[in-house]
């Protein structure tokens, strides 16, 4: 997979995260993975087809993800941010997919992504593709977030 | 005041439109989570305005349109998505969308959109 396809993931992922939970990310690693699995409790896949196919997967800690969703919920109770985390969590990998997409996609492409998948559990075990995954780790005032880029052009 | 039913598969996006939109004066009279849901939900509640987000499962959003537009050629749909890619905002306004907005999105972009699908 060629690095430049990780870029707007990164980009995305940076102006996405301070529009709608005012949290600022900075990039801390790069590295380049065999699979996709990743390293921490809570997971998201997003596919991506139509000019680009492949697999998006975001992973954060539980703790990381219960204080993102509690600066996108701020007047939320307890409660509610509770029963929407995983909800408000989905909705953010989908918005900084969508992004990295317009600028994937440029003027002539198409690319289209599917709902997003929540998987909870330590180390998810994910085989889906032999494209080569790139991965990058964002640390934030409330820990990391990890982004498994393996996409390729149709 | 005007009714509003609303189509996405994530639900705290929906909270958020709800929210939005009940501060905006609107009413938000149904809720469906994919594209054949908000198509028969459409013909049920015979909303004012459709906002329908593009990625959902079952039926995508361009899809659900084509229908409600075949049922109804005046419906007034608003496209709310991700997926801001040149291409699909021209296919989604040439498929009959009166406006398309790219999440996320600021609450008065998505007010002023209602205003004017219902002029």
């Amino acid at each position: 997979m060629q690095v430049e396809y990780i870029n707007p993931f990164i980009i995305s992922a940076i102006e996405i995260f301070e529009k709608v939970a005012k949290i600022e990310l900075k990039k801390s690693n790069l590295t380049v993975k065999k699979g996709t699995t990743p390293e921490n409790e809570i997971s998201i896949v997003i596919g991506l087809s139509g000019d680009f196919m492949g697999q998006v997967v975001y992973s954060f800690k539980r703790h990381t993800a219960q204080r993102v969703v509690s600066c996108m919920m701020p007047n939320a109770s307890a409660d509610k941010q509770m029963a929407y985390m995983e909800s408000a969590i989905s909705s953010m990998a989908n918005m900084i997919t969508g992004r990295a997409t317009i600028l994937l996609a440029g003027k002539e492409k198409i690319i289209y992504i599917t709902p997003p998948t929540v998987a909870i559990s330590a180390k998810t075990e994910m085989k889906y593709s032999d494209i080569p995954t790139l991965s990058t780790e964002f640390t934030s005032r409330f820990g990391t977030l990890q982004i498994n880029v393996a996409i390729r052009p149709k | 005041m005007a009714s509003i039913l609303l189509a996405d598969d994530i639900s705290f996006i929906k909270l958020v439109q709800k929210e939005v939109l009940e501060k905006g004066g609107f009413t938000v009279i149904g809720e469906a989570s994919d594209g054949i849901e908000v198509v028969e939900m459409y013909k049920k509640l015979k909303p004012d305005v459709v906002i329908m987000d593009i990625t959902m499962p079952r039926m995508d959003g361009l899809n659900a349109m084509r229908a409600i537009l075949r049922m109804d050629s005046n419906a007034r749909i608003i496209i709310c998505s991700a997926l801001g890619q040149q291409q699909l905002i021209i296919e989604a306004i040439k498929a009959g969308a009166r406006d398309f907005i790219v999440k996320p999105f600021d609450p008065g972009r998505l007010n002023l959109a209602i205003q004017k699908a219902l002029k």
